[in-house]
């Protein structure tokens, strides 16, 4: 019953842009407000970079664990993704955003497909060989373990694959 | 979404991430953001829309390329019904 009347809100919110503007600002506001930003410069151009996806968009393989709806506060975990995986294996479990769009083309939230195409052209030197599925909207304990597990963790998988840069997308 | 982003930062990562709720971002504070004023849940825009896709996906490239200061978020303003729409 829960899920079905997250789905529903998802819908809303993807229909009245003003509503989801009050809604998402009422978020907004119980996000503790950081003044310093972390910076790494770039050490080479883009055409020599190796390039990952991190998405929050809720999406993993069909064969690994769906993200947790159950627990309210969201699941603070992440799901790895070979690069070339094949659109049919892949799939959103994500109950607090309208993703019907994406579930007809993935790239709308995960750009996989894109960014192969640019490697292709050598606008970036290439794809990372994994990138990496979160879902967005969570809550409470969920976030420490968010900032102090799971990103170091995708953090040191990132760097021992040598990827340079990580474009980030939500859902 | 931007909490991840900084850790990867952090640990020695350039990143660059998509936005489409302002006040959550400029909350957050992430190092390099492409802001679109789009619905949630198509941050690269329609679905096939390729050329539409593939402009987000450059522009947030560019974001990497010209982002002087840390923090500061790029806002092509394009509207929703801007872009090529394949659908």
């Amino acid at each position: 019953m829960a899920r079905w009347k997250n789905r529903l809100l998802a819908r809303l919110l993807a229909r009245f842009p003003f509503l989801a503007r009050r809604v998402t600002d009422s978020w907004a506001r119980q996000v503790v407000v950081n003044r310093e930003v972390p910076w790494t410069p770039l050490a080479k151009p883009l055409p020599r970079c190796r390039v990952a996806l991190v998405t929050t968009a809720g999406v993993h393989r069909r064969d690994q664990e769906p993200f947790d709806m159950r627990d309210p506060q969201g699941d603070p975990g992440f799901r790895e993704i070979a690069d070339h995986t094949p659109a049919a294996e892949l799939m959103i479990t994500h109950d607090y955003y309208d993703h019907r769009a994406a579930d007809r083309d993935l790239n709308v939230v995960f750009p996989w497909q894109r960014l192969a195409e640019l490697a292709r052209e050598g606008i970036i030197g290439q794809s990372a060989p994994f990138h990496y599925g979160f879902m967005g909207h969570l809550l409470g304990g969920h976030l420490q373990t968010l900032v102090r597990v799971s990103a170091p963790e995708v953090a040191r998988r990132l760097l021992a694959q040598g990827v340079d840069v990580v474009l980030l997308t939500p859902g | 979404m931007g909490l991840i982003q900084r850790e990867l930062e952090r640990a020695g990562l350039v990143t660059a991430g998509i936005s489409n709720l302002r006040q959550y971002t400029r909350r957050v504070n992430p190092p390099r953001t492409l802001f679109l004023d789009w619905p949630l849940g198509q941050p690269l825009g329609r679905p096939f829309a390729l050329e539409q896709q593939r402009a987000v996906l450059l522009a947030l490239l560019e974001t990497i390329t010209t982002t002087e200061t840390p923090g500061q978020v790029r806002e092509p303003g394009w509207a929703w019904l801007d872009g090529i729409d394949l659908e």
